[in-house]
């Protein structure tokens, strides 16, 4: 979902600022990292930096909500981020549950 | 209006409402980073602070987020930290997502030294680039004679875009597309040279990395240096004489000539000439060309036709004034064919081995020297072996690189005298090089031609200076001559508005230079080239023409000589055959 929001941010920036028009791509190429397993301890680190400055100092909400989606996905789903790293994915939610069937329910 | 009090890094400070927390930090001695802002660009009314680097960023207590500091305003009772850890985190941290995106080819950059981005990633210390990643691959744009854009070193500050837009309006540049694939481009993604762009460089002036810069011609000129069947002739523009000094430590404005004189001769160059000495020539001209107009019902106000820049953009912008603009070359493009011929004449020389070097503030001039129309020599000896009239065009800024590359002490070099035939210039010609010089310098002639008195004060006072929009009036035999001046495009829009609306039909000569300050501020100055820059080299051509034994253009003895030898009268055939020319309609609606 992170992923998806990120490329939502690249989609709709107006590049004019830094830490979202480059910031939102550096974070978002460690989290498909993360997605894929082949993320480091460090580029671990350095997002959670990137999420926290990006979301204080990007100029518009936009770069701010990157940052901050980042920074909260990085505190409450470390468990989902750990099972990634291993190798499985344990913890996630698949990706289309079925809402219309249960929404139609 | 109200003032406000703040507190910034514990320092209590009163100033008035409005005032930036950039501005306020300065008033307690704080300095904050800052990247893409630019107090003044070119004109003190222009700024920009659109807060697009986020270096500036600073706590502002009761906010969650950081606050760009160039862009916004104190507030009562603020309480402003600067450098908090957090802070300095985040700055770096932006210079290193910069970074991350820059080709990081920096020693072989022609912006080594005097880059922005390189000196703040000194200032803040930045030692690595943490965030690793792709990285642009985009073109670069070498269509422009003038102007090479390297989009792969843009930061995307947007200065250009001020410059180009706000400064000038030309609007050629753009900011395009979204996020990481965001790039300032020419509009409409044209290569450079297919756009509007009139090549006047003030977007290279203000461009705080490697982004966009002159074409570097330095390679042709050392490669005629070396070649010993050609004759390479030099001309030096009025406003190199006081600004080459600033690349060698010297102070603003200095005056150098008798230096440049000796580097040129030490780089080699068979003869060095003065491009004053073809202002005076130009003066002589055009102010007939004047009296011409006037006496004879002509199309008035005249234009000066001088920068190139301005030129192409009456072209481009307003192809129904061209009438107006004198037919006149400018200065350099007076001197090409006239060093092809007379000049060959009297030294026996072939034209053909003639290499023509101009020493120029613009990067307008590379274009003016690339059109077409520019062969007069190659036309008047009808021989298509002669080269253009003007070879290579070369900016401040590359004169300064050979005479780096030669190793030559500029800065304690003795000073040499022009050589003779082309080389005599006056205090006139001098002030070419600021605004309202050529309106001035005009006036000294032709009150001279036409009262047939002596001007009783040669300091036409009113035109001089850093004001947009001047103007003065002279009083010739009963006759009150009109005169006004502007400096900068987006000056210049305003008179031409006026021109076109028919509200300035009892003016006379309308003086227009391209850049901000007149050549002393041409987009192929030495950088940094600020408004307070502009205003010490103003003050340097000022003084210099002082300095000068003779000040009016008609009274030059090399100018006296060659009409008397071989133009024999202002607007003569030989004139009109070397050293006028005539205008194109550009523009989307031509």
């Amino acid at each position: 979902m992170v992923d998806f929001f990120l490329d939502y941010t690249q989609k709709n920036s107006c590049g004019e600022c830094v830490p979202c028009r480059i910031g939102s791509k550096r974070m978002q190429e460690i989290v498909k990292k993360i997605s894929n397993g082949s993320v480091s301890e460090e580029e671990i680190s350095i997002l959670n930096e990137l999420s926290e400055v990006i979301g204080a100092s990007s100029k518009c909400d936009l770069g701010k909500m990157a940052g901050k989606a980042v920074k909260f996905t990085l505190q409450y789903c470390k468990d989902d981020i750990d099972a990634h790293r291993n190798g499985g994915c344990g913890y996630s939610v698949p990706a289309n549950p079925g809402w219309k069937a249960i929404v139609l329910k | 209006m109200a003032n406000i009090t703040c507190t910034i890094d514990g320092q209590r400070v009163s100033v008035p409402e409005g005032t930036t927390i950039l501005n306020a930090a300065k008033q307690v001695g704080v300095k904050i980073p800052t990247l893409c802002y630019l107090e003044h660009v070119g004109l003190r009314h222009v700024k920009h602070e659109v807060g697009e680097c986020r270096v500036c960023v600073v706590e502002v207590e009761g906010k969650k987020d950081f606050v760009t500091s160039c862009n916004t305003p104190v507030e009562e009772n603020m309480i402003i930290h600067t450098h908090t850890p957090k802070i300095i985190a985040a700055r770096k941290l932006n210079l290193e997502m910069m970074l991350s995106d820059h080709h990081l080819d920096c020693p072989t950059c022609p912006k080594n030294g005097i880059c922005e981005l390189q000196k703040l990633c000194a200032e803040l210390n930045v030692r690595q680039i943490r965030p690793q990643g792709e990285k642009k691959e985009l073109p670069i744009d070498d269509s422009s004679p003038s102007i090479i854009r390297d989009p792969n070193k843009c930061i995307l500050c947007q200065r250009c875009i001020t410059a180009c837009r706000v400064l000038q309006t030309v609007d050629a540049l753009e900011l395009y597309g979204n996020g990481y694939d965001a790039v300032v481009r020419p509009k409409g993604g044209l290569p450079l040279i297919e756009t509007q762009c009139v090549a006047c460089g003030q977007c290279a002036l203000v461009c705080p990395t490697g982004a966009i810069l002159e074409k570097d011609d330095t390679g042709t000129v050392w490669k005629a240096l070396a070649d010993p069947k050609k004759h390479v002739v030099v001309q030096t523009a009025p406003s190199t004489h006081v600004t080459i000094g600033e690349a060698f430590g010297l102070p603003v404005g200095t005056d150098i000539t008798g230096k440049m004189v000796a580097a040129l001769k030490r780089l080699g160059f068979n003869a060095v000439f003065d491009t004053n000495w073809s202002a005076d020539l130009t003066i002589m001209e055009e102010g007939y060309e004047l009296i011409h107009r006037i006496k004879n019902g002509g199309v008035l106000p005249q234009f000066t036709s001088c920068s190139p820049g301005w030129i192409k953009f009456c072209e481009e912008f307003y192809p129904d004034l061209l009438p107006h603009i004198s037919s006149c070359k400018s200065p350099q493009q007076m001197f090409g064919p006239i060093a092809k011929t007379y000049y060959a004449e009297k030294k026996g020389i072939n034209p053909e081995d003639i290499f023509v070097v101009s020493i120029m503030p613009c990067t307008a001039k590379k274009y003016e020297a690339a059109r077409p129309e520019m062969n007069a020599a190659a036309t008047y000896w009808n021989n298509p072996n002669i080269t253009r009239d003007v070879d290579v065009v070369l900016t401040s800024r590359e004169l300064i690189r050979m005479i780096r590359e030669a190793g030559i002490d500029f800065a304690n070099l003795p000073d040499e005298p022009y050589d003779p035939l082309m080389g005599e210039g006056t205090g006139a010609a001098q002030i070419f090089g600021a605004t309202g010089g050529v309106m001035e310098a005009a006036l000294r002639t032709a009150y001279e031609v036409i009262t047939g008195k002596t001007l009783p004060k040669l300091d036409f006072e009113d035109v001089r200076g850093m004001k947009e929009i001047k103007e003065a009036s002279v009083n010739m035999n009963g006759l009150t001559v009109k005169v006004l001046v502007a400096h900068s495009l987006g000056a210049a829009r305003q008179l031409l508005d006026k021109v076109r609306a028919g509200e300035l039909k009892d003016y006379h000569f309308i003086e227009i230079m391209a850049c901000p300050g007149g050549c002393i501020g041409g987009g192929g100055q030495p950088i940094p080239t600020t408004v307070e820059e502009r205003e010490n080299r103003i003050k340097g051509i000022y003084e210099r023409d002082k300095k000068l034994k003779i000040r009016k253009s008609h009274e030059n003895p090399e100018i006296q000589a060659i009409y008397k030898e071989f133009l024999k009268e202002p607007l003569g055939h030989k004139s009109h055959q070397l050293l006028h020319t005539h205008y194109t309609p550009r523009g989307k609606s031509n």
